[in-house]
């Protein structure tokens, strides 16, 4: 137990260490960049998604000045993107 | 030394002998930190992501400030742009969202024309689309399948490659198309989202001052809003700070966890505790002897029990991939994630856990121990 929690913890460190060039990185070049927050749908906000899209926090301006948060991350408050 | 090792045997001893109080003390020790080590793993490895995202993204991000917001910009301005000195490199780029059938998808407009020999290939033509993998899975498309957003449905596009989890957990909700496909899908030829600008390493902040105080204060014209890639990875650091509240909430379960095992480490056993210390002492055991067996013992128990709360830890994110835990960290992801959690097992958070169950066994026993071996042993042992 001890030897499998030694190898990820020195697995990990290493692959988190090198950040070179790799997939992951192409992919990113390719797109210039999107993604940040830990969240994977866009259905509240973009701006845990990626705060490039919004630098700004929103929660006390729209739709409700002052009103309650909808958004679960605190940030933009896009409550009513209706469906098509 | 020989009297060190003799101690340390001891206190092995010790605990082999008192299973059950170990064994209590374990599981509670688990209880509190295997959330912890959970919750660290998580966030590293997002954060491992995001480096990537930020690290593959351009120098400066420029966008057109509107009511406070972002705005799209008018690809007038790349000309502009790109007659500034230390720029390499100018590319539009549309993000929006809209529903694509019954799921909010990312719609990544690219130029493909802008993008550097080696991306080139990769990327969409007019009428491609590279689109997520899980959001491939659940609309039932696959390469070379046609489909339709529905604020266009008069477009189509063919689906040119699915893009691996692997590659990033924004991806599952994600379409790549041509940027020109994307400007008539949002509706707004001209436009872009954000212009992406490549420059000369140092160069950045000095663009960004330079193009701040573009245009006079009496034109009617929005102000740019600029963003360097300094600033971005701030807002990382943010966006992870944000993510801090479910973490509170895992605190507190540790810390309520955390009482009971203070409770048994001090009280359960303690007559049993009590009488063998009073016997150690009985047979020329010092106070301080007793007191570096305990404290070996403790550093067994911690040592045990974070080893043990990273191993599960690994097993349910490496293993079962986060099941039932994803969603507490990443918002959007079903209770069985679609996507590669990302986890990273670093040694910092390791080294922590430890820390923290050797401080929790630590302030539940050194001070009964040290009461119980400074009183008489004949009292201790009744």
């Amino acid at each position: 137990m001890l030897l499998v929690v030694v190898f990820v913890v020195r697995h990990d460190f290493r692959v988190v260490s090198d950040a070179g060039s790799s997939e992951l990185l192409r992919f990113q070049q390719m797109i210039g960049g999107v993604g940040m927050g830990a969240v994977t749908v866009p259905a509240w906000n973009f701006s845990d998604f990626d705060p490039r899209l919004q630098t700004e926090s929103t929660d006390t301006l729209y739709p409700i000045p002052g009103g309650y948060a909808y958004s679960p991350d605190r940030l933009a408050m896009v409550s009513a993107f209706q469906k098509p | 030394m020989q009297k060190h090792v003799n101690l340390f045997i001891e206190a092995v001893t010790s605990i082999l002998r008192n299973r059950g109080r170990s064994s209590v003390v374990l599981l509670c020790l688990l209880g509190v930190l295997l959330p912890f080590v959970t919750a660290m793993a998580v966030a590293e490895g997002v954060r491992y992501q995001s480096a990537f995202s930020v690290n593959g993204g351009a120098d400066l991000y420029i966008t057109r400030e509107q009511y406070g917001r972002n705005g799209p910009v008018a690809l007038s301005m790349i000309p502009e742009l790109e007659q500034l000195p230390a720029v390499t490199r100018v590319l539009p780029r549309i993000v929006g969202r809209t529903y694509l059938g019954e799921n909010l998808a990312v719609v990544v407009g690219i130029d493909r024309f802008r993008l550097p020999a080696g991306q080139k290939k990769k990327a969409p033509e007019r009428g491609q689309a590279l689109i997520g993998k899980s959001l491939a899975a659940r609309l039932e498309l696959s390469v070379g399948s046609e489909f339709h957003f529905g604020l266009f449905p008069a477009l189509p596009f063919i689906v040119k490659e699915l893009i691996e989890p692997s590659l990033s957990m924004w991806s599952s909700s994600m379409v790549i198309v041509n940027f020109n496909d994307a400007e008539q899908l949002f509706k707004l030829p001209g436009f872009a989202s954000e212009i992406l600008v490549y420059c000369r390493p140092g160069t950045a902040d000095g663009i960004a001052e330079q193009l701040s105080s573009v245009g006079k204060p009496w034109q009617m014209t929005a102000p740019l809003r600029i963003q360097t890639k300094k600033i971005v990875s701030q807002y990382v650091g943010r966006g992870f700070d944000i993510q801090s509240g479910t973490f509170a909430m895992f605190y507190v379960t540790a810390f309520a966890l955390a009482i009971p095992a203070l409770l048994i480490l001090s009280g359960f056993g303690r007559g049993v505790r009590r009488r063998e210390i009073g016997i150690m002492k009985a047979t020329g055991w010092q106070t301080l002897d007793v007191l570096e067996m305990t404290c070996m013992e403790n550093l067994f128990l911690a040592l045990s029990g974070s080893v043990l709360a990273i191993f599960f830890a690994i097993i349910w994110l490496k293993v079962a991939n986060g099941i039932a835990i994803a969603p507490l960290f990443i918002s959007g992801s079903g209770w069985i994630p679609d996507f590669p959690v990302p986890a990273a097992f670093t040694p910092m958070p390791a080294l922590f856990s430890f820390l923290f169950g050797l401080t929790l066994t630590m302030v539940g026993t050194i001070v009964p121990t040290w009461r119980a071996a400074v009183t008489p042993p004949l009292t201790t042992m009744n």
